[in-house]
C-alpha cells in the first residue's frame, strides 16, 4: 500500500471515531453486531449440533470406524490405525453357556480390550433395573458385568461368580447400558462382559468357533478417510468395514426444527440488519452533504472521496463483524455446553469459521447497504458549499440497490442452507412489503379526512403524516418490518414449543418388552393389568427380508445410498394392525378397510430410501417362508412419541402361520421398575428394555433446546426494536425542522406534544395492523410448509400487533424526539438552514 | 446559463486581473452574480464560456479532479454560513483539510492557528457550543491553516453583527498580510471593501 493510501486509512478511521458522537453509527454499529451475533451463534451451534448427531450415531458404532469379521482380524489393520493416530480397540463376541447359582443359560458374551467403547458410554448399577451411573472403564482380570436379564435368570448378585468355560469370574456390577448393543434391539441373548484378557483363559476360543471379531477405530475425520482408503481394498472374505448409520431418527427430527428455527432467526437477524444499515446509512449520506462539498472544496477528488467513505463503512462492518463474532462466540459457547452436558458429549473444539463468517457478514451488510448510499453521496457538487440548496443530482441508485439485494440474498442463503425456508422467507418478506405498502396507501387516504374533525394538536399530527405520503409509506413498512420479526418469532415459537411440550407426554412408555412368545400373550397382558398398565396392546412382529420391490429382485449393492445397503441387506420387523396408530398420519393412498388381505403400509422415509411406490408388490422372505401384499398406503411416523411403531405393516392375519413374537410399550412407575424382575423370572426369554434414560435425556435435551432457541430469540427481538429505533431516528433532522416551524409560528410546547404523540400513535397502529397481517400470514405459510406443524390462527396476533405497535412506536418516538420540543425553534431552523 | 428554454446570462463581459499578494472586493447587490463569479474562481462551477486562469492554469481546461487538486494545492474559503462540520470539535475543523493535504503534523498547526484566531481554549467546543463570530474565527484558521496563495471569502460577514463583523475583518486581513496570500472576497458590505486595496462592483452581471 503506497503511503497516500496508508494515510487515506487513517484518515478514515479518525473521520470514522469522531462520527461517533452523530448516534446512527451507534445504533447501525449495534444492529448490524447483534445481527451478526445472533448469525455466528447459529452457525456455531448449527455446526456443534450436526456433530452431536454424528457422534450420537457413532456411540451406536461404539466407535467412528467398526471393522468386522469371522475370523481373528490381521494385526495389520490394527497396526495402520495406529500409525495413523487413531485410536483402536477390539471385540471378541459369541454365544456360550454362562453358569451361575440356579443352573446355565446361553449368553451373549463379549470380551472387550481396554479403552473400549471407543464412543459413547456402558452404563453400570449395583442391582438389577436399579439406579446406574457412568462406568469407569472395564471389567478387571478375572471379572464379570452381566446385565440385568442375565442375573435374574442366573440369580446373581454383585459379589457372586460365574463360571463362564473354564474360568470362574466375580460379577462386580450390573451392566444396564451398553450403546453397541442398542442399535440392535435384536441382539436377544442376555448380556457377559469381560476382559480381553481372561478370553483365553475361558478356552472357548477354538479353531472353528463362531466368534465376531471387531476392531473399533476413533479419531479425526480425515486420519479415518485415510484408513477406510487403505482399509477397504484389503478387506478379505467375510469382512468389513462400517462407518456411521442413520441412528436415532426421534432426535434428528428434534434437531432439525430447532436448528431451523434457529436458522429462521438468524435469518430475520439479517434481513432486518439489512433495512436497519439501508436506512441509517441514507440518513448518513443525508448528514454528509456538506462534508462531502466542503472537502470536494478542499481539493478531495471524488474517487478519493469515495474510497474514503467507503473504508469507513468498512471500518464500522468490521468492528460490528468483530464485536458480533465475539459475541455469538459466547452465546455460542454457553448453549453447546448446555446441550454437550445433556448429550455426554466432549464436543472438539470450535472452529473458527463461523467468526471469519460473521466477520464477512458485517462487513458485507455494511458495505453492501452503505453503496446506494455512497452513490447518492458522489452525486452531490462542490458547488453546495457556496448554494445549501443543491442537493445530489437525481442519480440512478437503481443499480447499487439491487447489488446491495444480490449480496443480502447471498447472505440468505448461506445462512438457510435450507433453500425453501430462505425462499418462503425471502418470498414472504417482498410479497409482504408490496401489499403493505398498497395498504398503507389505502390506509393513509382517509387520515386527512380524519383530521379535519380532531381539534388542532392532533390534526396537526395527522396532516404531517399524510402529508409525507410515501415517506410515512416507507417509515410504516421499516416500523412494521420490525414489528413482524417480533411477532412472527413469538408465533412461531410459541407453535414449536408447544409442539415439543406435547411430544413426550407424560405417560410415554418407558419400557418395551420383546421376544414374547405367542402362548405368553395372555399371561404377560394380565399381569401388565396388575401392575398398573391395565390396557397394554402387545404387537405381532415378524422377521423378514425383503427379497424384491415390484417384481425386481432386491440387491443391496445397487444402491447408492448407504442406508438404502443397510436397510436392503437387514431384516425388517413387520407387524400387523387394524386401525392406524395415533401417532401416524397416512400421507399417500388409503388405511385398509376390515379384512383386507395381501396388502402393506409402508413408513414413507423408508419407501422414499428404497424407492418403494404405491401400488408396488413387495415381497419378504421370513424365515424361509414368504410374505407378499401391494403397497396400499403410505404413513408418516413421529419416531420422537416413543411408541411402537413399524417400517411395514399388513391388516390383521397377514402373518398368520408365520414364526411371530410380540412387543409391547408400556409406562411404569419408576419407583416400581424392580417389579420387571418378576416379569423376567416368569418369563425368562422376555427382554425388557428401559428407555426412561433415553427418555430423560431427550426432555432434559428439549429443554435445552428450547433454552437455546429463546436466547437466540432475544437477539432477533433486540435487532427488531432497534430498526425501529432506526427508523425514528431517520427522521430526526426534518422533524427537527417541522417542530421548528410549528413553534415559531405560534405552536406551544404541549400542542407539539400532543401533535407528536398523534402522530407516533397513528404511525403505532398502522404499522401495528400491517405486522400483524403479514405476521398471521406468515406464521402459516412456514407453519404448515417448513416446521409441519399444527398452525391454529391466532386472533390475538391482531391485537398483540396493534397494542406493541402503538406502545413502542409511541415510547421510542417520543424518546427520540425528546429535547427537539424544548429546543429554542431559532436553533432547530439555522441548522436546516 | 440556461432555466428551462430560456437563456440567462448570470455573468458577462466580466474581465479582471488580480496580481499575488493583492487584496480585491467584489462589491454587489443580492442577485448581482457576487457568488457566481466566486464559484468560477473556485472551479467549484462551470461557466457556458470563458476561462478563469490561476497562476496561468486555465482552470476549465482541467477536469472536476483536476481543478480539486488545484483547490488542495494553494486555495483557502471562508463562507458567509461558516461551514463548520457540527459533529466536529473546532480542533478536528481546522484539521480536516490538513489532513486530506496528508500533513503529518496537522494537530500541531491547527492548534497554532486557532491560537492565533484566540480560540487556543475552545478547541474541544462544537460549532453548535461556539458563538457565531467563534465560528468564522475557526473558519478562518481552518482556511489560513493550509497556508494557500489565494484565499476566496464569500460574504464572511454576511451573518454576523456590525461589531463582531469589524473584528472578523481585521483578523482576516492580518492573517492575509502574515502570510502574503492573494485574497479576493464578495461582499456587499461597504465598510469591508474599503479595507481592500481594490474594489470591482458587479451590476446586472456585469462589471460596473
Amino acid at each position: 500500500m503506497t503511503g497516500a493510501r496508508l494515510n487515506d486509512l487513517r484518515l478514515a478511521l479518525r473521520l470514522l471515531v469522531r462520527e461517533w458522537r452523530g448516534g446512527e453509527v451507534r445504533i447501525l454499529l449495534a444492529v448490524v453486531a447483534l445481527a451478526v451475533a445472533s448469525l455466528t451463534a447459529v452457525a456455531f451451534v448449527a455446526d456443534r449440533v450436526r456433530l452431536s448427531l454424528a457422534q450420537e450415531a457413532d456411540a451406536l458404532l461404539a466407535a467412528d470406524l467398526v471393522l468386522s469379521g469371522d475370523r481373528p482380524l490381521d494385526p495389520a489393520f490394527q497396526a495402520e490405525a495406529r500409525r495413523r493416530g487413531l485410536a483402536v480397540a477390539r471385540s471378541a463376541t459369541f454365544l456360550s453357556m454362562a453358569q451361575g447359582p440356579s443352573g446355565a443359560v446361553l449368553a451373549g458374551i463379549k470380551a472387550a480390550s481396554p479403552g473400549y467403547p471407543l464412543r459413547g458410554r456402558l452404563r453400570v448399577a449395583d442391582a438389577p433395573y436399579g439406579p446406574d451411573r457412568p462406568a469407569t472403564g472395564l471389567p478387571g482380570p478375572g471379572r464379570a458385568w452381566v446385565d440385568a436379564r442375565l442375573a435374574t435368570e442366573l440369580r446373581l448378585r454383585v459379589g457372586d461368580t460365574v463360571r463362564l468355560g473354564a474360568r470362574d469370574l466375580a460379577v462386580t456390577a450390573i451392566l444396564s447400558h451398553e450403546s453397541e448393543r442398542s442399535g440392535n434391539f435384536m441382539a436377544l441373548a442376555p448380556r457377559l462382559l469381560v476382559a480381553e484378557a481372561d478370553l483365553a483363559g475361558t478356552g472357548l476360543v477354538q479353531e472353528g468357533s463362531r466368534i465376531a471379531w471387531r476392531l473399533f477405530v476413533a479419531g479425526p475425520p480425515e486420519a479415518l478417510a485415510g484408513f477406510r482408503a487403505w482399509a477397504t481394498p484389503r478387506l478379505g472374505r467375510g469382512q468389513k468395514l462400517e462407518g456411521l448409520a442413520d441412528a436415532r431418527p426421534e432426535l434428528r427430527q428434534v434437531l432439525d426444527k430447532a436448528e431451523r428455527y434457529l436458522g429462521l432467526a438468524a435469518l430475520l437477524a439479517v434481513v432486518l440488519a439489512a433495512a436497519a444499515a439501508q436506512m441509517i446509512l441514507r440518513r448518513y449520506a443525508q448528514r454528509h452533504f456538506d462534508q462531502f462539498a466542503l472537502l470536494r472544496c478542499f481539493g478531495a477528488s471524488r474517487a478519493r472521496l469515495i474510497r474514503l467513505y467507503l473504508a469507513q463503512f468498512a471500518g464500522l462492518g468490521l468492528a460490528a463483524g468483530l464485536l458480533g463474532g465475539v459475541a455469538g462466540f459466547l452465546v455460542q459457547w454457553g448453549l453447546a455446553a448446555l446441550l454437550a452436558d445433556v448429550l455426554r458429549l466432549d464436543l472438539a473444539a470450535p472452529s473458527w469459521r463461523p467468526f471469519g463468517l460473521g466477520l464477512g457478514a458485517g462487513l458485507l451488510i455494511v458495505v453492501a447497504f452503505g453503496l446506494p448510499a455512497m452513490r447518492r453521496l458522489a452525486e452531490v457538487p462542490a458547488l453546495r458549499v457556496l448554494r445549501r440548496d443543491l442537493g445530489p443530482a437525481r442519480s440512478r441508485q437503481v443499480l447499487a440497490q439491487l447489488l446491495a439485494l444480490a449480496v443480502l440474498a447471498g447472505l440468505l442463503v448461506w445462512q438457510a442452507g435450507d433453500l425453501r425456508l430462505g425462499a418462503i422467507v425471502v418470498g414472504g418478506l417482498v410479497a409482504a412489503g408490496l401489499a403493505a405498502g398498497l395498504a398503507i396507501r389505502a390506509l393513509l387516504a382517509p387520515l386527512a379526512w380524519l383530521a379535519h374533525r380532531l381539534p388542532p394538536a392532533p390534526r396537526l399530527g395527522l396532516l404531517a403524516l399524510r402529508r409525507r405520503g410515501w415517506e410515512t409509506t416507507l417509515q410504516v413498512m421499516a416500523l412494521s418490518l420490525g414489528l413482524l420479526a417480533l411477532l412472527l418469532l413469538t408465533l412461531v415459537r410459541g407453535d414449536l414449543l408447544a409442539a415439543w411440550r406435547d411430544k413426550i407426554p407424560a405417560d410415554a412408555p418407558n419400557r418395551f418388552a420383546i421376544n414374547i412368545q405367542p402362548d405368553q400373550v395372555a399371561p404377560i397382558r394380565a399381569w401388565l393389568a396388575g401392575h398398573g398398565v391395565p390396557d397394554a396392546e402387545l404387537y405381532p412382529m415378524v422377521r423378514g427380508r425383503l427379497t424384491a420391490i415390484a417384481g425386481r429382485p432386491v440387491a443391496p449393492e445397487a444402491f447408492p445410498e448407504e442406508r438404502a445397503r443397510h436397510l436392503a441387506e437387514r431384516e425388517f420387523n413387520l407387524s400387523a394392525l387394524a386401525a392406524l396408530p395415533a401417532d401416524n398420519v397416512v400421507s399417500a393412498g388409503r388405511w385398509w378397510q376390515a379384512g383386507a388381505r395381501n396388502v402393506f403400509s409402508v413408513e414413507e422415509g423408508i419407501a422414499k430410501t428404497l424407492g418403494i411406490r404405491l401400488g408396488d408388490r413387495l415381497d419378504f422372505d421370513a424365515g424361509g417362508l414368504p410374505l407378499s401384499g401391494v403397497v396400499t398406503s403410505l404413513r408418516k411416523v413421529e419416531w420422537d412419541s416413543f411408541r411402537v411403531n413399524f417400517f411395514v405393516v399388513g391388516p390383521p392375519g397377514s402373518l398368520a402361520g408365520l414364526p411371530a413374537s410380540y412387543i409391547t410399550a408400556f409406562r411404569l412407575a419408576p419407583a416400581r421398575a424392580t417389579v420387571l424382575a418378576e416379569l423376567v423370572a416368569a418369563w425368562p426369554n422376555v427382554t425388557v428394555i428401559d428407555v426412561d434414560a433415553v427418555m430423560t435425556e431427550m426432555r432434559t435435551l428439549m429443554d435445552r433446546i428450547s433454552l437455546a432457541v429463546q436466547v437466540v430469540f432475544l437477539f432477533s427481538l433486540a435487532v427488531g426494536l432497534l430498526v425501529m429505533v432506526a427508523a425514528l431516528y431517520a427522521r430526526r433532522d426534518e422533524r427537527a425542522r417541522e417542530i421548528g416551524v410549528w413553534r415559531a409560528l405560534g405552536a406551544s410546547a404541549h400542542t407539539v406534544r400532543i401533535a407528536l404523540a398523534t402522530e407516533f400513535a397513528a404511525l403505532g397502529l398502522l404499522s401495528g395492523a400491517v405486522a400483524a397481517g403479514a405476521a398471521s400470514a406468515l406464521a402459516w405459510l412456514l407453519a404448515e410448509r417448513v416446521f409441519e406443524l399444527p398452525h391454529a390462527a391466532d386472533p390475538a396476533v391482531w391485537l398483540a400487533g396493534l397494542a406493541v405497535g402503538l406502545a413502542l412506536v409511541l415510547a421510542v418516538g417520543l424518546a427520540a424526539s425528546r429535547g427537539l420540543v424544548a429546543a429554542p425553534p431559532m436553533a432547530a431552523l439555522r441548522d436546516a438552514d | 446559463m440556461w432555466l428551462g428554454e430560456e437563456r440567462l446570462d448570470i455573468l458577462a463581459g466580466v474581465s479582471f486581473t488580480v496580481n499575488s499578494g493583492e487584496t480585491v472586493a467584489v462589491l454587489g447587490s443580492s442577485g448581482s452574480g457576487k457568488s457566481t463569479l466566486l464559484g468560477l474562481l473556485a472551479g467549484l462551477d462551470t461557466p457556458s464560456t470563458g476561462s478563469v486562469r490561476v497562476d496561468g492554469t486555465d482552470l476549465f481546461g482541467l477536469d472536476e479532479d483536476g481543478r480539486a487538486a488545484l483547490r488542495g494545492r494553494g486555495m483557502g474559503f471562508v463562507f458567509q454560513a461558516f461551514q463548520l462540520l457540527p459533529d466536529l470539535s473546532a480542533l478536528d475543523n481546522v484539521m480536516l483539510p490538513l489532513e486530506l493535504a496528508g500533513a503529518a503534523d496537522a494537530r500541531e498547526r491547527a492548534r497554532a492557528q486557532l491560537a492565533r484566531v484566540g480560540l487556543a481554549r475552545r478547541e474541544r467546543h462544537r460549532p453548535g457550543q461556539l458563538s457565531g463570530g467563534e465560528q468564522q474565527r475557526v473558519a478562518l484558521a481552518r482556511a489560513f491553516a493550509v497556508a494557500p496563495r489565494l484565499l476566496l471569502a464569500d460574504e464572511p460577514t454576511g451573518n454576523l453583527d456590525p461589531h463582531t463583523g469589524a473584528q472578523i475583518i481585521d483578523l482576516m486581513l492580518d492573517l492575509n498580510r502574515e502570510q502574503g496570500a492573494t485574497l479576493i472576497v464578495v461582499s456587499h458590505d461597504p465598510a469591508l471593501a474599503a479595507r481592500c486595496g481594490r474594489q470591482l462592483r458587479l451590476e446586472g452581471g456585469r462589471l460596473a
